[in-house]
């Protein structure tokens, strides 16, 4: 399990993570979401040891994470490159000698990699010559050539088009399948729905809100409530039996939002009565909802 | 396992993959040759213009050839004629180069040389050579005997030097400035070298996945380490030419006296090379990781260029003034010694403490800059847009 306990970073006057309390389960996937700045890079830098937390601690499996531990991550940050003159094969098999495989199993690796992403016809290309998307599995491949335990991925679906960032999500789960342990931040909201079974909304450098889809729901305090068919009189029965700004939901249907602990059973029951009803419907918050709420609140 | 030796083989393979690693290489060898061979060139081909012709009645014609014979070949004698001797005069006496037109005069002899090139003729050593003749003349005695006269045994000998003669002495601070200025290239261009690959990381933006993988200081160290094998291998190519060309330049009929280079310097020059560079290199690194495009390079270049140019002017002062009190103080001085001492000891004898003082000095200066750099380029190379301030890189050097 990776656990961040009490961590905190500041850079001068800027403080960039405050007292950051989060644990990962290993095998599993964690997404890290939050607006530009609210000090995800910063969080993952510290958890790679790149930049070093002021206060708190973070651990691997119990232990702290020293040179040898992080010598068993992988990292695809952020801003990514690659030497331009440098061919694929080298590449991956640079990267997985600077993580420990000796030269056979360094070649190895990468032979293998190179399969898995059907890069093979560009093998002894110069990286600068391949497309974005390419380049994005050679850099997914460095990351992960090592089989580490646990892979962090700074927006890894950033500049990809639809289906590169599908392929990239499909080689993720695979690694996961495997038993490799991620932590990943993204702006792809659907992306990240799919692929992650806990998340952590980081706002501002503190934690805002951490758990499964289902935990973060439970703990939303509204639901929407879309009835229909619409008409005056149902419009009426449902400002007075719940006391909230109605809107059009389209299709013929009405709806508002209304307290996630409100008795739906006795609205249906009032609006029943009142007025003709044929759609009755408590729709549950997206993750995007959560976290557009989360953030915007100024949580 | 470290990875410094995966680090190491991948920036050694990496440069030596750039053209313009082979340009520089051969430029280098081209250079060396330019150096050793052009003035030898220029030697010959202004010695082979020395040939005259000698106008004088016979009584001086005589005594003048064999006066000349020392330095000049005398194509042929004429005697003198009506008119100045011009273009045609010379073509038909041997295609001579020049003539020299003697007369008696009230003192002795008067001359009037008429030359086809006035800058090829040496003028100071037909003065020099014709001057016995003079006196000969203006004495009524045999020019031979008073060119006897003439010869006596001169020497000037060193004390407390390592050069036995003004030759061997002029010699060395010769083949010191030629030493010095290779240093100073070599130390200059293998950092920049360092340079421009820390650049070229940052503005790639694979620092990050590097520094993520393995401990920067290891990664800048391998860097260093990888191109200061480099410069090694390249100066010790240059060096190699330059001795190749020197042996056979000294094994010529009319060859100047070997060089006086020991082995010791050799390996003075390696080691002042090796410490010189690896201070300025990881100054350059450390400057590198703090630009976001290539185009600032400029901007922490100059820093760090000025004590790499005062230190070779100071060892050019040296060369002159090996035991002068800035140039022994500055012989001490991290950054300008590994220049201002190799000087020194190009051409004086300098005591073995202070060897020993400057050695150990820039020895700790390595260790110092290597953390202080480590500590910039773990800061430096994660910073992207604006250059970091001042305060920033103070806050850096203090960890």
């Amino acid at each position: 399990m990776l656990e961040l306990q009490g961590v905190s970073k500041s850079f001068r006057e800027v403080s960039a993570v405050r007292d950051l309390t989060l644990s990962v389960e290993a095998g599993s996937v964690l997404g890290v979401l939050g607006p530009n700045g609210a000090g995800k890079t910063t969080t993952m830098r510290m958890l790679l040891g790149i930049l070093m937390p002021d206060a708190g601690s973070i651990r691997w499996r119990g232990s702290p994470i020293d040179a040898r531990l992080r010598r068993s991550f992988g990292y695809l940050p952020e801003e990514r490159g690659l030497y331009g003159k440098m061919s694929v094969r080298e590449h991956i098999v640079y990267f997985a000698r600077l993580h420990g495989l000796s030269g056979a199993q360094a070649g190895r690796k990468a032979g293998a990699w190179i399969e898995r992403l059907a890069i093979g016809e560009y093998a002894t290309r110069p990286c600068a010559e391949l497309s974005k998307g390419n380049q994005q599995k050679v850099q997914i491949a460095c990351a992960a050539v090592h089989d580490p335990e646990l892979l962090v991925l700074d927006e890894p679906f950033s500049g990809l088009d639809p289906v590169n960032a599908d392929h990239v999500a499909s080689i993720l789960r695979q690694l996961n399948a495997a038993g490799v342990t991620l932590m990943l931040s993204s702006h792809q909201m659907w992306q990240v729905e799919h692929l992650c079974g806990r998340f952590c909304i980081i706002a501002r450098g503190e934690k805002a809100a951490e758990g499964t889809l289902e935990e973060l729901r439970r703990a939303w305090p509204t639901r929407v409530l879309r009835v229909g068919p619409r008409s005056e009189a149902l419009e009426a029965a449902l400002r007075r039996a719940v006391d909230a700004r109605v809107v059009d939901g389209g299709e013929g249907i009405i709806a508002c939002e209304v307290p996630s602990s409100l008795d739906l059973s006795e609205v249906l029951r009032r609006l029943a009565a009142e007025a003709p009803l044929t759609h009755f419907e408590r729709v549950e918050p997206t993750l995007h909802e959560i976290y557009v709420g989360t953030v915007g609140s100024g949580a | 396992m470290n990875a410094l030796p995966t680090i190491f083989v991948a920036e050694v393979l990496r440069r030596i993959r750039m053209r313009s690693f082979w340009v520089i290489t051969l430029i280098g060898v081209l250079g060396v040759a330019f150096v050793i061979e052009f003035p030898l060139m220029l030697g010959r081909q202004i010695h082979h213009a020395q040939r005259l012709v000698v106008v004088a009645e016979p009584a001086l014609a005589g005594p003048a050839r064999a006066v000349l014979a020392k330095d000049f070949t005398v194509v042929a004698t004429a005697a003198p004629g009506p008119s100045a001797p011009d273009l045609a005069f010379l073509r038909e006496h041997g295609n001579a180069d020049a003539a020299v037109v003697l007369r008696r005069g009230a003192a002795g002899i008067e001359v009037t040389a008429y030359a086809k090139d006035l800058n090829v003729l040496k003028s100071e050593t037909l003065r020099a050579d014709l001057r016995p003749l003079n006196v000969a003349v203006a004495m009524n005695v045999p020019e031979r005997r008073i060119e006897r006269s003439l010869q006596f045994p001169y020497a000037v000998r060193g004390v407390g030097t390592k050069y036995a003669d003004v030759e061997s002495a002029r010699a060395a601070a010769g083949i010191g400035l030629a030493a010095a200025m290779l240093l100073y290239l070599s130390m200059l261009m293998t950092s920049q070298m360092v340079m421009s690959a820390v650049a070229e990381e940052k503005t790639s933006r694979i620092a990050e996945l590097l520094v993520a993988a393995v401990d920067p200081v290891t990664l800048l160290a391998g860097k260093v380490l990888a191109v200061a094998a480099i410069g090694l291998g390249q100066m010790m190519l240059w060096m190699a030419t330059a001795g190749v060309l020197l042996q056979r330049a000294g094994a010529g009929p009319a060859a100047p006296p070997p060089p006086p280079v020991s082995g010791a310097e050799v390996l003075a020059l390696l080691a002042f090379f090796v410490l010189g560079y690896l201070e300025y290199a990881t100054l350059f690194a450390a400057g590198a990781s703090l630009i976001s495009r290539t185009e600032d390079l400029g901007t922490v270049t100059g820093p760090v260029v000025l004590p790499v140019a005062a230190a070779f002017v100071l060892s050019t002062y040296a060369l002159s003034f090996p035991e002068g009190p800035l140039v022994v103080a500055a012989s001490f001085v991290p950054l300008l010694s590994p220049l201002v001492m190799f000087a020194r000891i190009a051409v004086s004898v300098v005591p073995p403490w202070q060897l020993a003082l400057t050695f150990t000095l820039n020895v700790v200066a390595v260790a110092a800059i290597t953390v202080a750099a480590g500590r910039v380029y773990r800061v430096g190379m994660l910073l992207y847009g604006r250059p970091p301030k001042l305060g920033q890189i103070i806050a850096a050097l203090r960890g």
